[in-house]
């Protein structure tokens, strides 16, 4: 069955792709932190998937996702795309060898905002050729880690930490 | 063994370590990189390609934009509570109130202009040659791009260098134009310059987009007497605007004057386009941006102007600073 989890690549990234149009036909703010937390939402969602059903999210899918985003919110071509790839990058390189507990993934959450700010500071400087203003993207980058725990917990509460998918079912058998 | 063959611990037996992020996912980030590069230095392939996209996807953009009209208003809302807008909201009232009594004044004027009109016999000659409704298919706000899309292109008269209207004032002015849509450089993007005139002074600077929300004041003389208040209107140097478009207000001093631009962020579903093509009209981008800046450079500063009353000047301001 494990073909069912790669079919999962379609759909989801379908809806990444009309929740970015969606988005931009809905959102225009004027404020930065606004902004980045708008783009951040489907990233949290990439990160999410990115854990716990690697499968479902193809890198290709969310290259082709970030584009859409730039095409749509006429940023730079290539823009999204790199800070998508490189915050689900930071996503996948979590320990696997280390036992998958909540205490880990929050900090993990902690390792990704802390990629992805440097991240996007690297290549605005770069693209600005000067240094922006680092203000907007603490604050945001505060928010997405408090999103982010939010949503380890809520799960964890509700009792959905130990998903039932190929990766983590063998997990589970292992260690009995 | 089901168990051992599972396992990713891979006890009991050696494998090879896979790495989690794969090659295919390296890869895809040096594309990335390279289509960035590419977009900064304005490659014409890549500039080509993105208008083509772009023209495929304004119509269906342009629809949910439409359809969630209500929604961006609740957006705007939101963000402007969230916004630094203290006393923004009483000037808005106090403005409202004003225009209110301005609208019915304007509606009795209407009213005798078409009784005139009617005596006269004449028909009426509105300019609607002259402009162009636009509708708005996106619009973005962001650091690296402030622009708005536009579902109007070649086909339905546009041109690039067309002065762009909101609800408030000026926004900026159409570039990379095809035959279905156009964009609109506002005037807070980065790569925004735009010949203007200072106050009563009319002192000659160049408004500079910061990717903000906001503008400064760049080569502005050191002799310039500036003051907090004074209206900023474009000059027509260089052709890029028409003379004495309203550009904004000077706000603050923060090493360089900030403007607070008339035609504010606003989620605009329609703008006004006004056909005017003038020599700096293709003066778009980055590169048309440095360009535009080293001959300004290369402009010999003007003499001080020292007839005007005795104001707050920049190296007023700059002493102030110091001492503080």
């Amino acid at each position: 069955m494990t073909w069912l989890w790669h079919l999962l690549a379609v759909p989801s990234t379908l809806l990444l792709v009309v929740l970015a149009g969606a988005q931009f036909g809905a959102v225009e703010v004027s404020s930065e932190f606004f902004r980045l937390i708008c783009f951040l939402v489907p990233l949290m969602v990439m990160v999410v998937i990115c854990l716990r059903v690697p499968s479902a999210l193809p890198s290709i899918a969310i290259f082709f996702f970030g584009l859409v985003l730039d095409l749509s919110s006429q940023e730079p071509l290539g823009y999204w795309p790199l800070v998508l790839l490189i915050g689900t990058a930071l996503a996948k390189l979590h320990p696997t060898r280390t036992p998958d507990s909540l205490a880990i993934r929050l900090g993990w959450w902690m390792v990704v905002t802390a990629g992805l700010l440097c991240c996007f500071v690297i290549i605005e400087s770069l693209y600005l050729v000067r240094l922006p203003e680092f203000g907007s993207f603490i604050g945001a980058m505060i928010t997405f880690l408090a999103a982010g725990w939010a949503v380890e917990l809520l799960l964890a509460l509700m009792g959905l930490v130990r998903l039932q998918v190929p990766e983590s079912s063998s997990l589970v058998r292992g260690e009995k | 063994m089901p168990v051992l063959r599972d396992d990713p611990f891979a006890r009991g037996q050696l494998r090879r370590r896979r790495y989690a992020v794969s090659g295919c996912h390296c890869a895809l980030i040096f594309l990335a990189i390279a289509l960035l590069t590419l977009t900064r230095l304005e490659h014409s392939s890549v500039i080509q390609m993105q208008a083509q996209l772009r023209d495929l996807i304004a119509g269906p953009l342009g629809g949910v934009r439409q359809q969630l009209s209500s929604v961006t208003k609740f957006w705007q809302k939101v963000d402007y509570v969230l916004s630094e807008n203290d006393g923004e909201l009483d000037r808005l009232r106090a403005e409202n109130r004003e225009l209110v009594q301005w609208k019915s004044r304007a509606e009795v004027l209407e009213r005798r202009l078409a009784d005139v009109s009617l005596l006269v016999g004449q028909r009426r000659t509105s300019k609607k040659h002259d402009r162009i409704i636009a509708s708005v298919a996106t619009a973005t706000h962001g650091r690296l791009s402030r622009s708005l899309l536009l579902q109007s292109g070649r086909s339905d008269g546009v041109q690039d260098g067309f002065p762009v209207f909101g609800r408030y004032g000026l926004l900026g002015r159409t570039f990379e134009t095809t035959d279905k849509s156009s964009r609109v450089l506002l005037l807070s993007d980065v790569n925004s310059r735009v010949p203007v005139l200072v106050g009563g002074n009319r002192i000659r600077a160049v408004a500079l987009g910061d990717g903000g929300s906001a503008a400064r004041l760049g080569f502005v003389s050191e002799e310039a007497t500036i003051s907090i208040g004074d209206k900023v209107i474009t000059s027509g140097a260089a052709g890029v605007f028409p003379a004495g478009l309203t550009v904004g207000t000077v706000v603050s001093y923060r090493g360089q004057f900030i403007l607070r631009l008339e035609g504010r962020n606003y989620p605009e579903l329609y703008v006004e386009l006004r056909r005017y093509v003038g020599p700096g009209s293709k003066l778009t981008g980055f590169m048309a941006a440095n360009a535009f800046e080293r001959q300004l450079k290369a402009i010999p500063k003007p003499p001080s102007d020292r007839s005007g009353s005795r104001r707050l000047g920049a190296r007023d301001l700059k002493r102030s600073e110091r001492l503080q």
